[in-house]
């Protein structure tokens, strides 16, 4: 061996651990980059990276001395050689100028699946697919690495057990003084967790890029950094009424008011974005048509790894509808607000009224017989007046979320009487003459409120009654108490019944029969308050049955 | 408590209400007095002779009725004096045991309510 041919084995020595250094920091950079960097790779990467590192060092050391001392040599050769011997993870092995094996180290054995003594001698096609064989890829990566120095590729090789890997295959040619081809080194990198990850990657950005272009529901599109779109899905499409082919390249400030562009309201919307990540605003926005809708609006500014601003993604709503209900929803507050108002403002003037009227009814001389009448009468509206007002009242209390049971112990056979008592006057005037058939039965609820529920449900039954007898039952069930009233009057259709319980809904006409429609509804919020149930069975012209079940302990 | 020589006293913000009850037990024979609200009811009370019952409405302002009470109980001169509380609660019954009222007229008034608790404790002139 002459000291050329040492200096020249040296070099490829260098070279090829500094190619090892090379694919070792791809290696490292791919991982990082997929986000996958499986176990303890930093470590793994620090160790081989110093350990090839001191190796170079070594090298240039023993090539600096190799040309002063060339004894030192065989010494430095010896740790390279043990050095690769000792490489797990990369096969480093030696082709001759024909291509078969030379040498082999742990790697090799460890990725390829053979043992130095079955593979030295071997053509190194053996570890190729059979179909890269036929197209004679392994001689035309050699011819490659002759004419060029080197060959690079990445592609699926087999093991000795059948097994594919995709490979990193470095090759580099040996030549020597002379320059002639002496054989090939040959690094083989198993990376096929690195390729899984990378496509899993793209894989998964192709998914999504597919996901927010088929996203109808949203506006998602992109902007470069002075605004003018550079993406566009059909959500945008759909939303904007543009094509993404005439609208790509386009400032966005297409979608705004002359007014809203002329304050630069667009450009002020990206420099916001830019300087706190996120911008989000509602406002009106107008479509290619010219219509235009309620738009909530999300920017976000884009950086690059590096940290420079690269764009921004814009998600655009309609917001018309939701904006709609809000404003519904307000005029509905309103309502109640001023509802509550009114009813307290009409009910003290309306008391003095009555007061006055009660007292003028008393104090009418004996021979004011038509005038005492007619003041009763005048008092009657006014107490319907009275009660209208109480109902609004109930309305706004129980809408506001301000109704509150005071339970107390109640005889409620004792109640229904009384209520029945009440209405005796008015029952009689309709012809309906009210037959109870109650069973004793005491329990714990709000006197006041189940009094409510019981004369509204006589009150109906009266009033729809058509002279009918109306009948009272009351009997305890269980742990409940059940309350039936039974009309023979007009009846209710099957429709009507599913409405009767919602607020300003009746079955009869509103000039036949007064009222604001809101009994059964404030009597099914005290029902359902008081834990208990309320229902009806009818039948139209044969009268209805309204049944009420209150557990007769209020629960806790 | 039994009924008394003196005027009624009807102490409420509402005019409509005040004359109303006034108008109406005046009807009756009782001699009544008014005040719009609390602190007039005080000011009232400290230049005449107690009254023999005073119907008192429960929101007022500037003093509503618990203030009002809180005044009047202090003074032993009208321990004697029984207060009956107007209101439009359906739950009077609850402030009226928590304090010492008679009792409670609920609005919209009935008068045959009104003329008991007049009955009761004061005498028509």
């Amino acid at each position: 061996m002459s000291d050329d041919y040492r200096d020249q084995e040296l070099a490829d020595s260098i070279e090829l651990a500094a190619q090892l250094l090379r694919t070792i920091a791809d290696r490292w950079r791919f991982r990082a980059r997929a986000g996958r960097l499986g176990h303890h790779p930093l470590d793994e990467t620090l160790r081989l990276v110093g350990t090839l590192e001191a190796a170079i060092a070594t090298l240039t050391d023993g090539g600096d001395e190799a040309a002063r001392n060339v004894p030192r040599f065989d010494a430095d050769e010896e740790r390279f050689r043990q050095l690769v011997d000792s490489v797990t993870d990369y096969a480093i092995f030696m082709l001759d100028v024909d291509g078969r094996v030379a040498s082999w180290n742990a790697g090799a054995e460890r990725i390829e699946g053979y043992r130095a003594e079955e593979i030295i001698g071997k053509h190194f096609s053996i570890f190729y697919p059979p179909e890269e064989i036929d197209r004679a890829k392994p001689s035309r990566e050699l011819d490659v690495a002759a004419r060029e120095g080197r060959y690079i590729d990445e592609d699926w090789r087999l093991r000795k057990d059948g097994g594919r890997f995709w490979a990193h295959v470095t090759i580099t040619a040996l030549r020597d003084a002379e320059n002639r081809l002496t054989g090939y080194v040959k690094v083989t990198r198993d990376v096929t967790d690195l390729r899984n990850a990378t496509e899993a990657l793209r894989q998964s950005e192709e998914r999504f890029r597919v996901m927010v272009e088929a996203v109808r529901d949203y506006a998602i599109f992109m902007l470069d950094v002075d605004g003018h779109i550079a993406s566009w899905n059909v959500g945008a499409e759909r939303l904007k009424g543009y094509r993404s082919d005439e609208i790509i390249g386009q400032h966005f400030s297409i979608f705004y008011s002359d007014e809203d562009r002329q304050r630069q309201h667009p450009q002020e919307e990206l420099r916001r974005a830019k300087a706190e990540g996120r911008y989000e605003e509602e406002g009106w926005r107008y479509r290619k048509d010219g219509s235009r809708f309620w738009a909530n609006v999300v920017i976000t500014a884009l950086f690059d790894d590096e940290g420079h601003h690269i764009g921004f993604t814009k998600v655009t709503r309609d917001f018309t509808e939701t904006r709609r209900l809000r404003e519904a929803q307000l005029a509905v507050q309103v309502r109640d607000e001023f509802l509550a108002i009114a009813g307290h403002e009409l009910r003290t003037p309306l008391t003095a009224l009555l007061l006055q009227i009660n007292s003028l009814v008393r104090n009418v001389p004996t021979d004011g017989a038509r005038l005492k009448q007619r003041l009763e009468k005048a008092a009657l509206a006014g107490e319907r007046l009275a009660a209208l007002i109480g109902q609004m009242l109930d309305v706004s209390r129980i809408t506001a979320g301000r109704l509150r049971l005071d339970h107390e112990r109640v005889e409620i056979d004792e109640l229904v009487r009384e209520v029945a008592e009440r209405f005796s006057e008015l029952a009689r005037e309709s012809g309906c003459a009210l037959v109870l058939r109650l069973e004793p039965v005491v329990g714990t609820w709000d006197r006041v409120r189940v009094d409510q529920v019981i004369s509204n449900l006589i009150g109906n039954a009266v009033k729809y009654g058509r002279g009918q007898p109306v009948e009272v039952e009351l009997r305890r069930d269980g742990s409940d108490v059940v309350l039936r009233v039974i009309d023979h009057g007009i009846g209710i259709s099957a429709d009507d019944q599913q409405k009767i319980f919602e607020r300003f809904e009746r079955a009869a006409g509103t000039r036949e029969y007064g009222g604001f429609g809101l009994g059964l509804w404030i009597s099914r919020q005290i029902v359902e308050a008081s834990h208990g149930t309320i229902d009806v069975a009818s039948e139209p012209g044969r009268g209805a049955t309204f049944t009420v079940r209150l557990p007769l302990e209020a629960a806790p | 408590m039994s009924q008394r020589e003196g005027t009624i006293l009807i102490i409420d913000d509402d005019t409509n209400i005040r004359d109303a009850m006034r108008d109406t037990l005046e009807d009756e024979g009782y001699a009544v007095d008014v005040a719009s609200n609390g602190a007039d009811a005080l000011t009232y009370l400290h230049s005449h002779p107690a009254p023999s019952l005073i119907f008192l409405d429960w929101n007022m302002a500037p003093m509503n009725a618990t203030q009002f009470m809180a005044q009047f109980c202090k003074e032993s001169a009208f321990a004697h004096v029984p207060v009956v509380l107007i209101t439009a609660d359906m739950k009077a019954d609850t402030k009226v045991k928590t304090s010492r009222y008679e009792g409670f007229l609920r609005k919209p008034i009935s008068l045959d309510t009104l003329f008991a608790f007049a009955s009761r404790f004061a005498a028509p002139a």
